[in-house]
């Protein structure tokens, strides 16, 4: 796979971000220290705890590194998951889709980015 | 000398709670600016608190934890700190709302997601160097201002001259009654609010003052300088001079608005008014007479006093003070008489040193501070460039006297140390989270931490100082250091601890000397044992710490020993002595007592648990044997607590009675002391 492949299978446009940055060895470098960041880490344990805040900050700030590496898909599944973070109760009960199409959506795009770190080297 | 030159770079500040974000925007700043981050804003506030004006921009996060960006926007609007250093907001294009309340409380500039690496730079480049222009054209209208007042001082001065050399006065008489005007309004200002009496009215009275007799450039010379008594007629020539002057005044085109020429009418005219009414020209009663016309008459007054004239000689201060406040030279405000007397030193010292090319021009630089007072802007730049020049100062001090000094905040857990001191002790400057910070921990160990924090804790806004020494980890080496330190308090009712501040001082060497010292104190020169007075208060010590363990006190002698020193001299004595010694320590454990306690007498003190028996056995063992020809034997005397009891001088007392058992039996041996007859009945 391209470059330009696993960036798309990591839902995201490599040509905008490139068209941002500038260089591709600093979309490179974004991608490592997004897949070394500890913030999933953190949403789960957060989430875990029922320490509804604490996951609303980091999800919120996970949603704007997404918006900065340019990755659409896991940028609107954070968000989405914000908006429900910070809703009353009886929304967080009815949004399960939510949940899962979060971690399903961050999944699907740490492993593309890891097979781009990998493959395209 | 070495001079250190190193480019400074602008510092920026990014406060953003996602670390990712930080990454990228310092990747994208770090070849133009010194990157400092923060992860929420209570960190950014700490830090802003630390640099001040050093920082030349800080990019703002809106949603963060702790404190949002607008809560950081709202502590730099209330500290005024939004207006020197310039903020760039971080947004998304999704919320044009926030944009606009970032605008109204101040930011300069905003960047939004996903961020554009030129355009992140460019804005960034672009405010830091705004400002900065910004800065330096606040700076050059203030000079300008300065310029200018001090070009139309001149101008007075000048016109003021003309008058004076015409009248033959000495060219002092303006400065003089700029210098006594000056220091009357000051003291005036303090007295009463009853007068208009603004730093800026002051100085344009001060400057004006000079002026208040150019009426007389209409006066014929030969009256003005008349040697000898005026008649009537003269007299009342020279009296139109004030009504005179006003007119050239109010005549002067176009002028008629400027606050200096209506100070100046006032004081030309009316500086010859008495506050009872019998002045010249108008006859005006008390305050009816503008302030500035009665400040510079009292002042013109005191000077022609104080000061030679064609038909008299110059009186001194006092007697000048008399005649006025006696109502010989007019009728003048009493509140005013107050003021004069209550400057009365001042004055005299002020006229006296008073020379034309010491001057300063206070009253202009009074006018630019007005000036810069009521832009709002100017103070706190100033502020900061006193707190920079404080800073400056004590880094200077701190990097001479190889101090390490630190400043600890507890809101938000903040500890900054001194740049040099850092250096030293190879940390970060500033440290988030003190408390639980791995690398600080690996300096400053248990148990001084615990002890630092209760320390702390103990103190009180009567007792903030504290004082202790300890040894910290510097290069893995382990070396002992003074603490002084002061917590400090808020204002609050009742105070709130707010943090610390403090040095750290090396005192290695000399805690090194003292513990030599101590050392010397306690122990023989020759064997290097304690001496008798240490080992006693150790074994006393023990006794009373340790009421479960059981020890046996032995007294030891050297048989034969006078006969090695007669037979092989003193020299071989001592070896003796010392060999003896050796095999002491080598018999006992550490935590054992061996002293020397006389010529050839050794004192023991060891821990044992059931039988005492052994132990004694591998001392005496141990010890004897032949040295150099000379065979070592030595006799003990054993006393033990289980059966003595645990006080020393007992314990002593019968070894000692032991020790002479085992010598009356043949010696090379030893013997256990028998309980008394007091013991054995308990």
């Amino acid at each position: 796979m391209t470059i330009r492949e696993c960036y798309a299978a990591a839902g995201g446009d490599y040509d905008e971000v490139l068209s941002r940055v500038r260089d591709e060895k600093m979309v490179r470098r974004f991608a490592q220290l997004f897949l070394a960041d500890k913030s999933y880490e953190k949403i789960c344990r957060a989430l875990g705890e029922g320490r509804r805040d604490d996951a609303f900050h980091v999800v919120h700030s996970l949603r704007d590194a997404a918006e900065n590496l340019g990755l659409s898909e896991l940028q609107r599944a954070s968000h989405a998951l914000t908006e429900v973070l910070r809703a009353p109760e009886s929304v967080i009960a009815e949004s399960a889709h939510v949940f899962d199409r979060f971690h399903a959506v961050y999944h699907q795009t740490t492993a593309a980015l890891r097979q781009m770190q990998e493959n395209c080297g | 000398m070495k001079v250190q030159q190193e480019k400074k770079r602008p510092k920026i500040l990014i406060t953003d709670d996602s670390k990712l974000n930080r990454l990228i925007l310092a990747d994208m700043l770090a070849e133009e600016f010194d990157i400092i981050e923060a992860e929420d804003g209570r960190q950014a506030v700490a830090i802003m608190e630390h640099f001040g004006s050093e920082l030349s921009l800080v990019l703002l996060d809106v949603v963060m934890p702790n404190l949002d960006g607008f809560g950081v926007l709202a502590i730099m609007n209330k500290r005024r700190w939004i207006e020197t250093i310039p903020v760039i907001m971080i947004t998304a294009e999704t919320t044009p709302a926030y944009v606009e309340r970032a605008f109204e409380l101040g930011v300069t500039d905003y960047i939004s997601r996903p961020f554009d690496a030129l355009v992140v730079r460019r804005r960034a480049i672009n405010t830091t160097m705004l400002y900065a222009r910004q800065k330096r054209l606040v700076d050059m209208v203030a000079d300008q201002i300065y310029e200018r007042e001090k070009s139309r001082s001149l101008m007075v001065s000048i016109l003021s001259h003309i008058v004076e050399f015409r009248n033959s006065e000495s060219g002092m008489h303006v400065l003089h009654i700029q210098t006594l005007t000056e220091l009357l309004c000051d003291q005036l200002s303090h007295m009463t609010n009853r007068y208009d009496l603004s730093q800026e009215n002051i100085a344009r009275i001060v400057l004006a003052s000079p002026l208040h007799d150019i009426g007389k450039i209409a006066v014929p010379e030969e009256i003005l300088n008349k040697p000898g008594r005026l008649t009537k007629d003269e007299y009342e020539i020279i009296k139109t001079h004030s009504a005179i002057g006003a007119e050239m005044l109010e005549n002067i085109p176009f002028l008629q608005d400027e606050p200096l020429v209506q100070t100046a009418y006032k004081i030309c005219r009316w500086h010859h008014e008495r506050y009872d009414g019998k002045g010249y020209p108008d006859g005006l009663v008390g305050d009816n007479i503008p302030i500035a016309a009665q400040i510079v008459a009292l002042a013109d007054v005191y000077d022609a006093l104080t000061s030679p004239r064609v038909y008299k000689p110059a009186l001194p201060h006092q007697k000048a003070l008399q005649m006025i406040c006696g109502g010989e030279c007019g009728a003048f405000n009493p509140i005013l008489l107050d003021c004069l007397l209550r400057c009365a030193d001042q004055i005299e010292k002020a006229v006296r040193c008073e020379s034309q090319s010491a001057r300063t021009p206070q009253g202009i630089r009074r006018i630019v501070e007005e000036i810069n007072r009521h832009t709002e802007l100017s103070p706190s730049e100033r502020m900061f460039e006193q707190l920079e020049q404080e800073r400056t100062k004590s880094r200077f001090f701190a990097s001479m006297s190889r101090e390490i000094h630190f400043e600890y905040t507890r809101n938000p857990p903040m500890l900054a140390l001194s740049e040099a001191g850092a250096k030293q002790l190879g940390l970060r400057e500033l440290i988030l989270n003190p408390l639980s910070d791995e690398q600080l921990a690996r300096v400053f160990m248990e148990p001084l931490r615990s002890r630092l924090l209760v320390s702390i804790e103990k103190s009180t806004p009567e007792q903030p100082v504290i004082q202790l020494d300890s040894p910290i980890r510097i290069d893995g080496e382990m070396r002992w250091h003074r603490f002084f330190c002061r917590s400090m308090w808020s204002a609050d009712d009742p105070p709130r601890r707010t943090g610390v501040i403090g040095k750290l001082v090396d005192i290695h060497e000399e805690h090194q000397r003292l513990a030599d010292l101590q050392h010397i104190a306690s122990h023989d020169a020759l064997t290097g044992l304690y001496d008798r007075t240490y080992a006693k208060k150790k074994i006393i010590r023990m006794l009373q710490l340790n009421h479960d363990i059981n020890y046996a006190l032995l007294i030891v002698d050297l048989d034969g020993f006078k006969n090695a020193n007669d037979t092989f001299g003193h020299l071989f004595g001592d070896k003796v002595l010392q060999l003896v010694a050796t095999r002491i320590r080598k018999s006992i454990r550490r935590s054992d007592i061996a002293a020397r306690i006389s010529g050839d007498e050794f004192l023991i003190f060891v821990e044992y648990t059931d039988d005492p028996e052994p132990i004694i056995k591998r001392i005496f063992d141990g010890v004897c044997g032949v040295f150099e020809g000379f065979n070592i034997s030595i006799s003990i005397g054993v006393s033990c607590t289980p059966v003595l009891g645990r006080e020393y001088e007992k314990l002593y007392e019968k070894a000692d009675e032991a020790l002479y058992h085992a010598k009356r039996a043949g010696r090379g041996r030893y013997c256990f002391a028998a309980p008394g007859p007091e013991e054995e009945s308990q």
